[in-house]
C-alpha cells in the first residue's frame, strides 16, 4: 500500500462528497455554484501569470540547447535542422513537434533491437500514446464545453462535436441505453488514457518510487471529472438547458444558481473548480513551462552568433604576465619565447 | 545494528532490497568505491573558492560553517534568479519516468537515486520547501511525505554531495525528457551550491588549482611541456621514419593557435593522438605552408572549472582568448575533447567574448570559411580535418589502419551539447577500411557516457566508474564479439583517459584511440620511407618482416 | 551420468525463478526494472543476468567443465563485483538454484532424487568457481585503482625521460 495514492484518492473522494453535501445537505448553492468557480478562476489567472512572469523574470545567461542531431557545420554535411536547429525557423519546428507530438517522449520507443523484444517496450510506446491520447482528448472535451458558453454554438465547436461522435455506436437494453445522445469518443479516450497513466504509476516499480502525492492527485481529480461528466451525459441525463443558462450567466458575470440539475452536476463543477485553482501551483504548469525550456527553445548557433549574458561579471584570472613572472627562467632556458627577457 | 544474523540467514539477506522505504526516508549511505575523496583545502584556497577546510565524507561531522543552511538558501535564491533553466526545471517535472532508465549510472549501479528524476528531486524537495508557498503550506498540513517538500538537513546535504558527484552531466536524460529537463544543469547548480561550503572533490579541485597556476590540469611547467612535445617528435621519427619539425610554441604572429587538453600531451593513449596532431600540422606546413602555434600558457583545453562553478569555468577559460590576443593569431583551432568543447561551443563567447580581435576562421589550405564559428572564432579539429579530406588535400592510405577494426564512441558533450556527429565519422571512414557502428540506441545523441566524465575520473571511485561505464562497454563488447572490433575511437580526452581501464575490466581485447592517431597512421608524407609500424610501434598488417608476436 | 532430463524440461520455469531471485537482490524498484527486461543495450544488467544464468544452467545440465562454467558465469559476477554488494551477497545467487530446483521438481522416484543430489554437488562447485571469479574481478579493480595513473601518465613521462624532472620541479 502506498500512502501517496491512497491520500490523493481520499482527497478527491472527500472533495466530491463536500460538493454533494454542500448542495444537497447544507444547501450552499450560492457558495458552490457561484463563489467557488469565480475564486478558482481568479486563483488560476493570478497563479498562472505569477508563475510565468516569475520564469520570464529569470535570466537566460547561456544558450544551452540539448542537441539531438547533426550540427550545422560544413556545407556538404547534412544538418538535422529540427533536432539541432540553427535558425529560428528550426527552433519553431522543434518546439512544434515537441509540443504537438511529444517528440522527445517518442524517442523512448525508437531503436529497438530484434533480440529480446519484450514487454517493457510496449509499456513505453503506451506512455507516449497515452500521453498524446490524454492531452488531445482533454483538449477536445474542453473545446466541446464551449457549447455551454455560447449561443449560437460556434461553428467549429459543432464541427468538433460531429467529428468526435463520428464513430456512432448504439446499445439498447431494457434498463440501459447508450448511443442516445450521440457518444463522444473523447470522453472515453480521456478516461482510458487516465486509467492507463494511473496504472503505470501504481504498477511500474520505478515510476511508483518517484511518484509523489501531487502526481496522483491530478490523475484522480481528472478521473473524477471525466467520470462525473460521462455519468451526467449518458446515465443521469441532467437538464442541459438549465446548465447552459447557468454557464452563460457565469461567463457574462450575471451568475444565477441553477435549479434542479442534480447533485452529480455540482460534483462535476466543484472538481473542475478545484482543478482550475490547483493548476498554477502544481506540476500541471509544465503546460506553460515547456515553452520556456532553454534546452529546447534556443537555436544551436552558439559559435555563429554571440549570446549575451546580462549579468556577466568580470573575474580574477591568472594573467600571462603573472604566469611568465613565475616561469620566466625556465621558459628562457627551454627556448620558449618570452615577453620580457631579463 | 540489531542481532547478529545466523549463517543460514545469509542467503536470504540482500544488500539493497530492504527496507522498502520511500526515497526521502532512505538515508544516504556513502559507499566505498562510489565516491571521490574530499578536496585538498590548499587547492580550494589557491583559486580563492569559498570555505576551504579539511573534511572527510565518511566522518559524521563535515565541519561546515554555522550558517551553512543560510548560505545554501541564499545561493539557491540567487541561482533561481540568474538561471531560468534552474527555475523552470524545478517547477515543471511531472515525474513521468521517461528519464529513469536512461542514466548509465542507474543502469549500471541499480541505485534508484541515480534515476535522473530522483537526482533532481533531491534539490526539488528543498526548493518546494524553501521557495514555493504551496509546498510550504502542504508540508505544514500534511507532512513531508505527502508534500514532497523537506527541510535542508545535514543528511540531505550529504545526499546531494554523494549523488551530484555520481552524475557525469552527460545530458542523455535530457534527450528523452518531454520538457528537455537537463540533469546536467541541475547537477551544475547542485555542485555550485556545494562549492559554497567548500565541499568539492579533490580530483576536480586540484586540477583546477593546477590549471589556474600552470595553464594545465596536471601542473606541468612550461619547459616540461616543451620537452614532452619534443619527445613526440623523436618518437614519430623512430616509428615512421619521418622527421617532423618541433612544434612552434608561444609564437607571435602565427596564423592559428592550437589548444588541446593536456591529457593529450601527458597521458597514454592521448599521447598518440597528440603525435597525430603534430604529424598532421607538419604535413600541412611542408605541403601547404600552414603556420600554427601551440601555447604553454593556454596549454589546457579541458576545463575542470566547469565541474565546480560557472565562475571558475570562466576564470580558467579566459586563457584561450587572452593568449590568442597576445599572440595576435587569426583564429583558434581546438583539439579533441568533450567538455572542453561544451565550454567553447556553448559558453566561451558569452563569458569571455566578444572575440573581435580575431578573424572569421578560414582554412588557409582549402579556403573554406567556417561560418558556424563566425563569432566564437574557434574551429573543432574534426571539422578542420574533414574539410581537408573532402577537398582532397591529404594523401591518405587507409590500409595502414587495416590491423584495426574500429568503432566510434560519440562523446557526450560534443554530441548532445554541440552535435558533431558526422565529421568524425567522415574522417574515420576515410582513414580506416574497417569501421563498425555500435547499436543505434547507444550512439550519436543517444550515446552512453564513459561513466567517468565531469571530473569523476579518479581512482578511488573505480567501482562507480566501472558500473557507470557498463552500458557503454556492453555495446563495445557486442561489436567486438560480432565484428571483431579491436579499437574504440573517440574525440574526448577524458574518454581516452578512462576507457583503457573500462575496457580492461569489461572487454580487455579492445584498445582506445583518438581520431588523429588514425589520421596520422594513414597520412602519406611526400617521399616518406615505407612504414612498418603504427604510432604505437605495433606492426602494420602486411609488414610481416619482423612480426614475432601479436 | 544421468541426463537430468526432468530438470532440463523445466528449464524455462527454473530460469525465470532464478532470474527473479537475482533481481530481488537489488533495490526493490530496481528489481522491477530488471524484470521488465527489454533491449539488451537499454537494460544491460537485466540482459547479462538472463544470458549468464541460461548459459550456466545449460552448462550444469550438460556436464560442462570448470572452464566453460567459469566463462558462462563471468559476465554476471563481473557486474556484481562493482555494484557494491558484500562478497557473500555477490555470489549468494548460486545457492538459490538449489531451492528453486526443489520447488519445481518433485522427487517422486529415486532417479529424480539422485539427479537433484548430483545437481547440488555441481552447484557447490559452481559456487567455488564464482568465488574465484569474484576475487579475480576485485583484484582487477584494485589493480586498476593502484596502477591506472601510473600506467597512463607515468608511462608517458618515463618514455619521455621526464620522470625525474617532474618530481624535482614544482
Amino acid at each position: 500500500m502506498n500512502l501517496n495514492y491512497l491520500f490523493s484518492f481520499t482527497v478527491v473522494v472527500a472533495l466530491a462528497m463536500i460538493a454533494w453535501a454542500g448542495i444537497d445537505v447544507w444547501g450552499l448553492n450560492g457558495l458552490f455554484c457561484i463563489a467557488v468557480p469565480y475564486v478558482a478562476a481568479i486563483l488560476f489567472i493570478i497563479g498562472f501569470a505569477k508563475k510565468v512572469l516569475g520564469w520570464a523574470d529569470s535570466y537566460v545567461p547561456f544558450r544551452i540547447p540539448t542537441t539531438c542531431g547533426q550540427e550545422k557545420s560544413l556545407p556538404w554535411i547534412k544538418q538535422n535542422k529540427i533536432d539541432n536547429p540553427s535558425t529560428t525557423t528550426g527552433v519553431v519546428m522543434r518546439m512544434f513537434f515537441e509540443i504537438v507530438l511529444f517528440r522527445s517522449l517518442f524517442r523512448n520507443t525508437k531503436a529497438k533491437f530484434k533480440d529480446n523484444y519484450r514487454l517493457s517496450y510496449r509499456w513505453e510506446i503506451f506512455l507516449w500514446v497515452a500521453a498524446l491520447a490524454f492531452h488531445y482528448a482533454f483538449a477536445v472535451v474542453v473545446l466541446r464545453h464551449l457549447r455551454f458558453f455560447f449561443e449560437p454554438v460556434p461553428q467549429f465547436v459543432q464541427l468538433l462535436e460531429k467529428a468526435d461522435s463520428f464513430f456512432r455506436f448504439e446499445f439498447f437494453a431494457p434498463f440501459f441505453k447508450i448511443g442516445l445522445p450521440g457518444v463522444y469518443l473523447s470522453g472515453f479516450v480521456l478516461l482510458g488514457a487516465l486509467l492507463f497513466l494511473l496504472g503505470r504509476r501504481i504498477f511500474l516499480g520505478q515510476v511508483r518510487y518517484v511518484s509523489l502525492a501531487s502526481d496522483y492527485f491530478p490523475l484522480f481529480l481528472i478521473i473524477g471529472i471525466a467520470a462525473s461528466g460521462i455519468l451526467m451525459r449518458y446515465f443521469a441525463k441532467v437538464d442541459v438547458i438549465a446548465i447552459k443558462e447557468f454557464a452563460m450567466g457565469l461567463a457574462s458575470l450575471h451568475p444565477k444558481v441553477p435549479e434542479g440539475v442534480g447533485a452529480i452536476f455540482y460534483v462535476h463543477l466543484f472538481l473542475v473548480s478545484v482543478l482550475v485553482a490547483y493548476f498554477p501551483y502544481s506540476k500541471l504548469m509544465h503546460a506553460g513551462g515547456i515553452f520556456l525550456s532553454p534546452t529546447r527553445n534556443l537555436a544551436n548557433n552558439n559559435r555563429e552568433k554571440r549570446h549575451i549574458n546580462p549579468w556577466n561579471y568580470s573575474v580574477k584570472t591568472h594573467t600571462y604576465e603573472e604566469y611568465e613572472e613565475e616561469f620566466r627562467e625556465k621558459m628562457i632556458e627551454a627556448g620558449i619565447p618570452v615577453e620580457k627577457e631579463q | 545494528m540489531g542481532n547478529d544474523i545466523k549463517p543460514e540467514e545469509l542467503l536470504a539477506r540482500t544488500d539493497f532490497g530492504t527496507p522498502a522505504t520511500g526515497w526521502m526516508d532512505t538515508p544516504v549511505e556513502i559507499r566505498e568505491g562510489m565516491y571521490c575523496y574530499a578536496a585538498n583545502p590548499k587547492s580550494v584556497e589557491y583559486v580563492g573558492l569559498p570555505y576551504p577546510h579539511k573534511w572527510d565524507p565518511l566522518e559524521e561531522d563535515w565541519h561546515l560553517p554555522d550558517n551553512w543552511q543560510q548560505i545554501i538558501h541564499e545561493g539557491m535564491k540567487q541561482r533561481l534568479e540568474r538561471f531560468r533553466s534552474f527555475k523552470v526545471f524545478m517547477d515543471i517535472c511531472v515525474r513521468c519516468g521517461a528519464c529513469a532508465d536512461k542514466c548509465h549510472f542507474y543502469l549500471g549501479t541499480g541505485d534508484p537515486k541515480n534515476m535522473p528524476v530522483l537526482r533532481a528531486e533531491l534539490l526539488r524537495s528543498v526548493y518546494r520547501n524553501d521557495f514555493t508557498t504551496a509546498g510550504k503550506i502542504m508540508k505544514k498540513v500534511f507532512g513531508k511525505k505527502i508534500s514532497g517538500a523537506r527541510d535542508l538537513t545535514i543528511d540531505v546535504l550529504k545526499e546531494w554531495w554523494y549523488y551530484f558527484f555520481q552524475c557525469t552531466e552527460c545530458r542523455r536524460c535530457s534527450v528523452f525528457c518531454p520538457y528537455g529537463i537537463d540533469t546536467a544543469e541541475i547537477t551544475i547548480m547542485g555542485r555550485e551550491l556545494l562549492n559554497l561550503l567548500g565541499l568539492n572533490i579533490d580530483w576536480i579541485a586540484t586540477p583546477v588549482a593546477n590549471c589556474y597556476r600552470t595553464g594545465n590540469h596536471l601542473g606541468i611547467q612550461p619547459h616540461a611541456y616543451k620537452d614532452m612535445l619534443d619527445f613526440f617528435v623523436d618518437d614519430i621519427e623512430e616509428f615512421t621514419g619521418i622527421k617532423v619539425d618541433p612544434p612552434q610554441l608561444n609564437k607571435k604572429g602565427a596564423d592559428i593557435l592550437f589548444i588541446t587538453p593536456s591529457g593529450d600531451v601527458f597521458a597514454d593513449p592521448g599521447t598518440y593522438t597528440c603525435m597525430g596532431y603534430l604529424m598532421l600540422f607538419d604535413y600541412l606546413k611542408k605541403v601547404y605552408g600552414l603556420d600554427i602555434t601551440w601555447s604553454t600558457y593556454a596549454s589546457e583545453g579541458g576545463n575542470f572549472g566547469f565541474f565546480t562553478s560557472h565562475e571558475t569555468m570562466k576564470r580558467l577559460n579566459a586563457k584561450m582568448y587572452a593568449e590568442a590576443k597576445r599572440l595576435g593569431v587569426k583564429w583558434i583551432l581546438g583539439g579533441e575533447c568533450g567538455h572542453m568543447w561544451r565550454v567553447i561551443h556553448q559558453y566561451m563567447d558569452t563569458v569571455n567574448g566578444p572575440a573581435d580581435f580575431l578573424e572569421e576562421p578560414v582554412s588557409p589550405i582549402t579556403g573554406t570559411v567556417f561560418e558556424n564559428a563566425r563569432s566564437t572564432k574557434m574551429v573543432h579539429i574534426a571539422e578542420f580535418t574533414a574539410d581537408l579530406i573532402k577537398h582532397g588535400k591529404l594523401n591518405l592510405d587507409p590500409s595502414r589502419n587495416d590491423h584495426l577494426k574500429v568503432t566510434f564512441h560519440d562523446s557526450c558533450n560534443p554530441s548532445r551539447g554541440m552535435g558533431i556527429l558526422e565529421e568524425p565519422r567522415y574522417v574515420i571512414k576515410n582513414v580506416c577500411n574497417h569501421f563498425y557502428e555500435m547499436p543505434p540506441n547507444t550512439i550519436r545523441e543517444q550515446t552512453f557516457c564513459c561513466g567517468s566524465g565531469a571530473g569523476l575520473n579518479a581512482g578511488e571511485n573505480m567501482e562507480l566508474r566501472m558500473s557507470g561505464g557498463l552500458p557503454r562497454a556492453n555495446a563495445v563488447k557486442y561489436v567486438h564479439e560480432k565484428f571483431g572490433v579491436n579499437m574504440l575511437a573517440c574525440i574526448c580526452a577524458v574518454d581516452r583517459a578512462v576507457f583503457p581501464a573500462l575496457m580492461e575490466y569489461w572487454v580487455p581485447e579492445v584498445g582506445v584511440t583518438g581520431l588523429h592517431e588514425l589520421v596520422a597512421n594513414a597520412l602519406v608524407f611526400p617521399g616518406e620511407p615505407e612504414r612498418t609500424m603504427d604510432l604505437r610501434g605495433e606492426p602494420l598488417l602486411g609488414a610481416q618482416e619482423d612480426v614475432d608476436e601479436e | 551420468m544421468s541426463h537430468e532430463s526432468g530438470i532440463a524440461r523445466e528449464k524455462n520455469r527454473i530460469l525465470k525463478a532464478w532470474f527473479e531471485h537475482v533481481a530481488d537482490t537489488y533495490a526493490k524498484q530496481t528489481a522491477s526494472f530488471l524484470n521488465q527486461k527489454g533491449d539488451r543495450f537499454a537494460n544491460p544488467v537485466s540482459a547479462i543476468i538472463s544470458e549468464s544464468l541460461e548459459k550456466v544452467f545449460d552448462g550444469l545440465v550438460e556436464d560442462a567443465g570448470v572452464n566453460e562454467l567459469s566463462e558462462s558465469i563471468d559476465p554476471l559476477v563481473r557486474v556484481r563485483a562493482v555494484q557494491g554488494f558484500s562478497p557473500s551477497a555477490s555470489i549468494s545467487f548460486v545457492f538459490f538454484l538449489k531451492k528453486i530446483l526443489r520447488d519445481v521438481i518433485t522427487a517422486d522416484d529415486s532417479e529424480v532424487a539422485m539427479d537433484l543430489e548430483l545437481m547440488d554437488k555441481k552447484i557447490d562447485g559452481l559456487a567455488l568457481i564464482c568465488f574465484d571469479k569474484f576475487m579475480e574481478c576485485r583484484e582487477k579493480i584494485y589493480e586498476l585503482k593502484a596502477c591506472e595513473v601510473r600506467n597512463r601518465t607515468f608511462r608517458a613521462f618515463e618514455r619521455a625521460g621526464l620522470l625525474l624532472n617532474s618530481k624535482n620541479g614544482g
